[in-house]
């Protein structure tokens, strides 16, 4: 089956450059979520807290066909190469959804096979293109029943190569 | 192995007391309970950066460890190492010589000093920073002990950089308990340049980062501010 447009949202948006309070909370944020280490007040986790705020905005978000009980949520993997126990925040935050209505439950079936760069951390041109993330991952599992919908859910989007 | 002359005054902690609350990979390896000494507020300032690396570093490599840390610190990082001879004891160093402040993670109890020529900075880490251990007064010494408490280090830090390290340096330790948690790990480019060694293209392709410029880290780090939000009921 051949994919031809792929819709995509996302719940919040932020700048990496910048000195300016509100930049330094929104990278404080980012920060936080990539590391799913429980916020300051109150006490939540990211994925946790992310979950219950899409649910809380779902009729107002463009992207609410998406959030229904029906789609399989897929967790995107890490650019990076993963041991066993290594946190894995798209799968946490998969799970969290999955909790509060949003899905009807989380395949792991994507891991990643070759390490490709982070794009947050590379400069422009080196960020790894959309085929290379392409190449990389492996099945881990398949489907037994095709999904109707399946529902891709990353943490933290640079240009979006991993998810197209 | 000597201890140290007056009596420490010591603080029982949880890790969450320490650091605040952990998620469940955090806590997984996190010891039930710390023993601290020193002044510093509890639970600890972030950003806090560990650096760390062998015992039997070179010249050029205890510069690299002091330069981090005294460009660190002028931001008002905390810096983590764990008193041992080498990066660690360069880094406690040019944190404390720069006006920063430091936290020492033990491998022995807080009243035993290792290795014996730490001892002053041991007391002064105790006097005016943070001294760490968990384990308590009388626990015997065991090589295995610094193992665990490098995980203990990768948890107490929001990043990790590993200044020079051979395969089979204990700060390796700390390095995959810090990929594991999901926290920045830094590797020095020289380190990362030298064929010889096979652990540091292991941990870039398990997420490690190559380390070229110290303000790099400042990328990484959270800021000292406390994280508000709203949260849906």
């Amino acid at each position: 089956m051949r994919i031809h447009t792929l819709e995509f949202g996302s719940l919040l948006s932020y700048t990496p450059r910048g000195i300016s309070d509100k930049i330094r909370s929104a990278r404080d944020v980012t920060l936080a979520i990539k590391t799913d280490h429980v916020l300051d007040q109150p006490p939540i986790l990211p994925s946790e807290w992310i979950a219950r705020t899409v649910k809380q905005f779902m009729p107002s978000l463009p992207y609410a066909s998406f959030l229904t009980s029906k789609p399989i949520l897929v967790p995107v993997p890490n650019s990076s190469l993963m041991k066993e126990d290594t946190l894995w925040v798209p799968d946490r935050i998969a799970k969290s959804l999955v909790a509060n209505g949003i899905g009807r439950e989380v395949v792991a079936c994507l891991s990643r096979a070759v390490a490709v760069p982070k794009s947050a951390t590379s400069d422009a041109p080196d960020r790894p293109k959309p085929l290379r993330h392409f190449e990389t991952p492996a099945i881990q599992e398949r489907i037994s029943q095709p999904p109707d919908e399946i529902l891709l859910v990353d943490d933290i989007v640079t240009r979006g190569a991993a998810i197209f | 192995m000597m201890g140290i002359s007056a009596k420490p005054r010591i603080s029982v902690l949880t890790p969450e007391e320490l650091l605040g609350p952990l998620n469940d990979v955090e806590k997984k390896y996190a010891p039930l309970k710390l023993f601290a000494s020193g002044p510093m507020e509890i639970p600890v300032p972030r950003p806090r950066l560990a650096i760390i690396g062998s015992r039997k570093a070179s010249g050029k490599s205890l510069d690299v460890a002091g330069e981090i840390a005294k460009t660190l610190v002028k931001k008002r990082v905390v810096i983590v190492s764990g008193l041992a001879e080498g990066i660690d004891t360069a880094a406690h160093r040019a944190a404390i010589e720069s006006g920063g402040r430091t936290i020492a993670v033990l491998g022995t109890p807080l009243d035993r000093v290792y290795p014996q020529k730490n001892i002053e900075l041991q007391q002064q880490i105790m006097r005016d920073h943070l001294a760490i251990s968990q384990f308590p007064i009388g626990y015997p010494i065991e090589p295995g002990n610094f193992v665990v408490r490098n995980r203990t280090m990768a948890l107490t830090a929001n990043a990790s950089v590993i200044v020079e390290a051979g395969e089979t340096s204990g700060s390796l330790h700390q390095g995959w308990e810090a990929l594991r948690l999901g926290r920045p790990l830094f590797i020095w480019t020289s380190i990362v340049n030298n064929r010889s060694l096979k652990w540091p293209g292991e941990m870039i392709r398990h997420g490690a980062l190559e380390l070229k410029d110290p303000e790099e880290i400042l990328q990484v780090l959270p800021s000292s501010e406390k994280i508000l939000i709203k949260i849906a009921r």
